[in-house]
């Protein structure tokens, strides 16, 4: 209780003097009287704020003394009792005076008005091609008897009805009834069966549903559950979309022509545009919701950092806020600044921070980035010499050099102001050749050229070109796209990879390969189409298994023979090798050798790929034969109304087929298992014992 | 720039058809000819003898475990060492023979599976070969009690291949009879034996089981008999085979 004798044990106060608080004083009531103190203590020491129906304490109440009360057996009278039988209860007299007053639960004796309709109301409306009129007043009188309570009706219906169908007949009837009768169609209008009629059909929905979604599992709930917050996810995610896209019906213009820029020249954005006008407008309410979907994504990484941002501030800000030493006195000045990297002789003039009237020495700090390019320049015999080219003329190739020399190689700009259109690819290539060509012709030896970058790496116009196509479709790919194409590529560099294992240890092993070689054209020349699909993919195998053998340097030829076993039978189903190996018991050879030379394996090997071939074979057959034994069927089914003709056509086939098929019992012989089909060639002699 | 990737790639696989292992010093001692396969046939096996009277509740068989070249043969030529590795309750389990006859005795009373582990000589493989053996004691079909006289003799054959063997080795062991070599290419020169700085081999004192006192219990292996059988299967399922495919192609001629 408390742990109040440890506590005494341990010399420790009993009441901890700091937990001593004002316990809330609202919580227990007094227990109200005539509910045990347990009972008062499940509600949780506060009276439910119900008051009970039945004032208990009435109950228990003594009797006021003036009463004289006796309980007698007394006849009741009940209105709700059609018939004259008299029962008797005990009733509490009060006085001698008995109670008054019908029979106390007289007054829950309801009943439903049934209409009832006449033969010739019946003749008029109410005929129904499902029911008949005896059903329908059967059915009547049920609805009459027992109130409606249709459970009941379909029960004792004599005919088997849904419950449904009741409803829906008795409905019906009764609309029918009232519409025919009604003075007015106003007075209809409020009854209940007109304002709400009832639908059979609903209804069956309605209890077929339940009944699921009553009998579904645990498991089926909440997997429901979680798909209708799914979709209800993606309906608010594609109305957002849908509402940013109607406001921003002008923006995928602009979209389109972001895309183009800065990849192969501007020439793709209107051809692009303008060809494919409908799939502009898809990508465009697509990326507004990819941009309202980064936009989130966004913000929760940027809520996973915590809200500070990992970057260091590359200025320091601590060095601007430090006052300045004191020593130093500093002055802004307005001076003339001199820059190395201008030209022209425009003075120009900018604040200067002068410290004890000591102007900064210098050149300009910026000068120093004024770098240019050292653009070839050449004479007009060297043109002639080395430098024509087909495609350009010497005005073009003229004009591409000053603006190269202007722009310090810039491309981009250069393709820009080129006049004539050039892709930048072309007028990279053009620049470069000549430059090259020039060093080339230039060069005294051979030995200095070999170090300039242009000529160790000289620019390569389809490779540039290929690089620019695959990087904007890289670049433009969906997410979907991507992580396929990572996929691809993983698998790709599997196989690669496998195959590079095998080609390098297979490469010195061209004798081994002959010898599998030969014997596969034997077996190749036998069947064609069969044996291709299945030969090349153990050739396969088995060279694959060779070389690892081989990588193991010394083996058992037992383990060799297993691998190799193992490697033919990959490529079947654990099926086929159970039957392989039972056609090699049932042959009488032994599934190991015992004595494993080298002949002996080979042979071993050989002997299990032609029983593979049979049975391969043999399937075919049976295939082939259950589908020509379905054409017989038809004919062979049909054959008492056919005439003789149709029965001489199917002969020919059972002729044929007859021969081989006779043999089938002969190589059943030597206890081999037979994999043919049996009903196959039982038709073909019944065929023969009937017409011949 | 663009060859780089694929000259890195050729650099790794050797294209000679004579592989090169090692360094440049061991360029003879070390080449590998290819499309040869050296193959030693072996018997693995046991025999065990009752001991009848002098039998003891843990020692009622003298048992021998051997690894013997299938024609008796020197084994010595190709393994330097076998280890035989025995039931736990032995003591110290790992037996080491390392001279020839392979051969290990011992006396006992269980049957237990024998793991046994070949070293080869350096020039023939780097690499060990493991195989088991299970020792039987008492015959497969209870035929009265065991005479000691009458040992019951498990063998199996089995064949140690080496696939593309060292140019040193072959040219040790060509010729040896314990030795099988498929047909060598022509015009292959051999370096004459003895050039290899192997010692183990040589230091090794020889020895066959030709003369061995359990010799005459020995089995005689011969392919003869399942080769045969297995040429006349095969020529079978071929004639199957030969049948079925007629089949086939007349199902295909009928008409539907």
């Amino acid at each position: 209780m408390g742990g109040t004798d440890a506590k005494d044990i341990l010399g420790l106060p009993k009441t901890p003097l700091h937990e001593k608080k004002a316990r809330p004083q609202k919580q227990s009531h007094r227990k109200p009287d005539g509910i045990s103190r347990e009972v008062h203590a499940l509600t949780g020491g506060v009276a439910p704020p119900l008051t009970p129906s039945i004032d208990v304490t009435h109950l228990k109440r003594p009797p006021p003394p003036h009463e004289k009360v006796a309980w007698q057996w007394l006849p009741i009278y009940s209105s709700a009792r059609k018939d004259d039988l008299q029962l008797y209860r005990w009733v509490r007299v009060v006085n001698g005076v008995p109670p008054t007053g019908d029979y106390s639960f007289a007054k829950y004796n309801k009943s439903v008005d049934i209409l009832k309709y006449t033969d010739d109301e019946y003749e008029n409306h109410l005929t129904d091609p499902v029911w008949i009129k005896e059903e329908t007043d059967q059915l009547f009188e049920l609805c009459e008897r027992f109130d409606l309570r249709f459970t009941v009706i379909a029960d004792r219906f004599p005919l088997s009805r849904t419950l449904e169908e009741l409803k829906d007949r008795y409905y019906s009837v009764t609309r029918a009834l009232l519409r025919a009768r009604a003075q007015s169609p106003s007075d209809l209008a409020n009854h209940p069966l007109m304002k709400e009629p009832y639908d059979m059909t609903r209804h069956r929905e309605r209890k077929r549903a339940l009944s699921m979604v009553l009998s579904q599992s645990r498991h089926q709930e909440k997997k429901d559950a979680e798909i209708l917050a799914e979709a209800k996810r993606i309906t608010e995610i594609r109305l957002a979309a849908r509402r940013a896209a109607d406001l921003d019906v002008s923006g995928n213009e602009n979209i389109g022509l972001d895309k183009a820029d800065g990849g192969p020249g501007c020439s793709v954005s209107p051809s692009s545009n303008s060809q494919l006008p409908a799939t502009a407008v898809a990508p465009s309410t697509l990326t507004m919701a990819d941009y309202a979907s980064t936009l989130a994504s966004l913000r929760m990484v940027y809520a996973l950092t915590g809200g500070v941002a990992p970057l260091m501030p590359s200025i320091d800000v601590t060095h601007l806020k430090r006052p300045p030493p004191p020593d130093e006195k500093v002055a802004w000045q307005w001076l003339p600044v001199k820059s190395s990297a201008r030209k022209d002789d425009l003075q120009l003039y900018h604040w200067v921070r002068v410290v004890n009237d000591v102007p900064p020495t210098g050149d300009y700090s910026f000068a120093k980035y004024n770098k240019s390019v050292d653009v070839l320049k050449y004479t007009d015999d060297e043109y002639e010499n080395h430098l024509t080219d087909p495609v350009w003329t010497k005005e073009e190739t003229d004009q591409l050099f000053e603006l190269c020399e202007r722009f310090d190689l810039r491309f981009t700009v250069i393709a820009d102001r080129f006049p004539l259109s050039r892709t930048v690819e072309e007028l990279k290539d053009r620049y470069y050749s000549v430059t090259r060509a020039l060093l080339r012709a230039r060069a005294q030896s051979p030995a200095e050229l070999a170090n300039h970058p242009l000529i160790k790496e000289p620019y390569d116009m389809t490779r540039d070109r290929e690089r620019k196509r695959a990087l904007s479709m890289v670049l433009s790919q969906s997410r979907h796209q991507e992580k396929k194409d990572a996929e691809i590529l993983a698998e790709a560099k599997r196989i690669t990879e496998m195959r590079l294992a095998a080609r390098r240890a297979a490469e010195p092993d061209v004798p081994a390969n002959e010898n599998i070689g030969s014997v596969s054209p034997s077996s190749n020349s036998q069947l064609p189409a069969t044996a291709v699909a299945p030969s090349t993919l153990t050739m396969a195998d088995y060279a694959s298994t060779l070389a690892s053998l081989r990588m193991l340097h010394v083996y058992l030829r037992t383990y060799g023979l297993e691998q190799m076993v193992q490697a033919a039978s990959s490529a079947v189903g654990l099926r086929t090798i159970k039957r392989v190996e039972q056609t090699l018991q049932d042959l009488g050879v032994n599934l190991k050798p015992k004595v494993p030379t080298k002949t002996v394996c080979d042979e071993h090997l050989e002997l299990r790929k032609e029983i593979l071939t049979l049975l391969n074979l043999q399937k075919q057959l049976q295939y082939k034969e259950s589908e020509g034994s379905s054409h017989r069927e038809g004919t062979y089914a049909a054959m008492p109304d056919t005439p003789k003709d149709r029965v001489f056509a199917s002969e020919p086939f059972s002729f044929g087929a007859e021969r081989p098929i006779k043999k089938e019992p002969k190589r059943k012989g030597p206890g081999r298992q037979s994999d043919t089909p049996s009903p196959a060639h039982k038709r073909p002699r019944k065929l023969k014992a009937s017409d011949l | 720039m663009e060859d780089s990737p694929v000259e890195i790639l050729s650099a790794s696989t050797p294209k000679p058809r004579i592989g090169i292992d090692g360094g440049d010093d061991n360029k003879n001692w070390r080449r590998r000819v290819n499309g040869v396969e050296v193959s030693v046939p072996i018997v693995c096996g046991s025999i065990a003898f009752f001991r009848g009277k002098k039998a003891k509740e843990y020692r009622t068989h003298n048992w021998t475990v051997y690894v013997r070249g299938a024609t008796n043969e020197d084994l010595g030529v190709v393994i330097r060492k076998v280890i035989f590795h025995l039931h736990p309750s032995f003591k110290s389990p790992t037996r080491v023979v390392d001279s020839p006859p392979f051969t290990l005795s011992e006396c006992g009373w269980g049957e237990f599976k024998i793991d046994i582990t070949i070293f080869f000589h350096a020039d023939a493989c780097e690499r060990k070969l493991e195989l088991s053996h299970l020792l039987k004691l008492n015959p497969e079909i209870y035929s009265g009690p065991q005479s000691p006289n009458v040992p019951v003799v498990t063998e199996s054959y089995n064949e140690i291949v080496f696939p593309d063997p060292f140019e040193c080795f072959l040219s040790r062991v060509n010729n040896h009879p314990a030795v099988h070599v498929s047909k060598l290419p022509e015009g292959l020169n051999l370096p004459p034996p003895g050039d290899a700085d192997d010692e183990s081999y040589y230091k090794m004192k020889k020895g066959d089981t030709k003369d061995h006192p359990l010799s005459h219990w020995f089995l005689k292996f011969s392919d003869a008999d399942e080769l045969f059988k297995l040429t006349a299967t095969r020529q079978k399922v071929q004639a199957d085979i030969a049948k079925l495919k007629r089949q086939l192609v007349m199902v295909d001629a009928q008409p539907e």
